[in-house]
């Protein structure tokens, strides 16, 4: 019998990445990942109107990661994903509070991943 | 909002961690209260329900709203790919409410924008309408009793999307 591995010997999960990120075209409301990039090109590329993801299995981390993308632009709010005005495949992120610039700073949650970039 | 209420958005901004895990649960909770809600007003509502399937309105940008008589009009320009501009004319069932305070004010935008809709069907003098129920992000919501309703989507010309040259503009 294999013994339970103690909680302290269990590796924490591993830091969130940040991605250049686009919605996909259509009715899915897809997140897409593309390259992984650092946080200062993500905040570049948040205030060039683009969006980005944060992925990753820890969801507080991501979306403390998120968050903390999002007000080095500005002032920000948070949003919910939306079954039907987003898709089934939306993310929750962050947003600047009164655009622009405009996109959004995605997160990944435990039910809810972006898709990889064809 | 019967679902998707002003207060539970509201309750999405404070950023204290627990407070946003409940959030997140809240939200969840009445997303699955609205869809049982749906399946309950089946088939009745599924002809709207179609009308807007896959459009994904979040976020669109406000162009203008106007009424002539019953017909109540909404246009508004995507966010979510395509970026189309989509015209939303009702023909009302009654007269629609109007709040402008729907947001506390530390939570509305300058700009408007589309945040989140409810569907749902109510009476009127008898007789069975739709609603629809808008929620936008400078603190307006919309109730619309209506009858009936035209979804027309087009490309637009003028004014262009941001970072989208005439050049780039797909011909009609």
């Amino acid at each position: 019998m294999t013994p339970m591995p103690s909680p302290s010997s269990a590796s924490p999960p591993p830091p969130p990445t940040i991605h250049e990120a686009e919605r996909a075209s259509g009715a899915s409301g897809a997140v897409l990942w593309g390259a992984e990039i650092d946080f200062a090109a993500a905040v570049i590329r948040r205030q060039a109107n683009e969006d980005v993801v944060v992925r990753g299995d820890d969801l507080d981390a991501n979306r403390a990661r998120a968050q903390s993308v999002e007000a080095a632009v500005g002032p920000y709010l948070r949003g919910p994903p939306h079954k039907r005005s987003a898709g089934p495949l939306a993310l929750p992120h962050f947003q600047q509070f009164t655009p622009p610039p405009d996109g959004h700073t995605f997160y990944e949650t435990d039910k809810r991943k972006a898709r990889k970039r064809p | 909002m019967k679902y998707f209420t002003p207060a539970l958005f509201a309750r999405q901004q404070n950023f204290d961690t627990a407070a946003m895990d409940a959030a997140d649960a809240d939200w969840e909770a009445a997303e699955e209260r609205y869809e049982q809600r749906l399946q309950n007003l089946a088939p009745l509502i599924d002809p709207v329900l179609k009308r807007f399937e896959g459009i994904l309105l979040h976020d669109a940008t406000v162009w203008g709203i106007s009424r002539r008589e019953d017909q109540f009009v909404i246009v508004l320009h995507k966010d979510i790919p395509p970026r189309d501009v989509v015209t939303l004319t009702y023909t009302l069932a009654g007269e629609p409410l109007l709040d402008h305070d729907a947001l506390p004010p530390q939570f509305r935008s300058r700009g408007m924008q589309f945040e989140y809709d409810e569907f749902d069907v109510g009476q009127e003098s008898g007789q069975p309408h739709f609603t629809h129920s808008i929620l936008f992000s400078n603190g307006w919501e919309i109730r619309l009793p209506f009858r009936e309703v035209q979804v027309m989507l087009a490309q637009p010309i003028y004014p262009l999307p941001p970072g989208q040259s005439p050049g780039k503009a797909r011909s009609a």
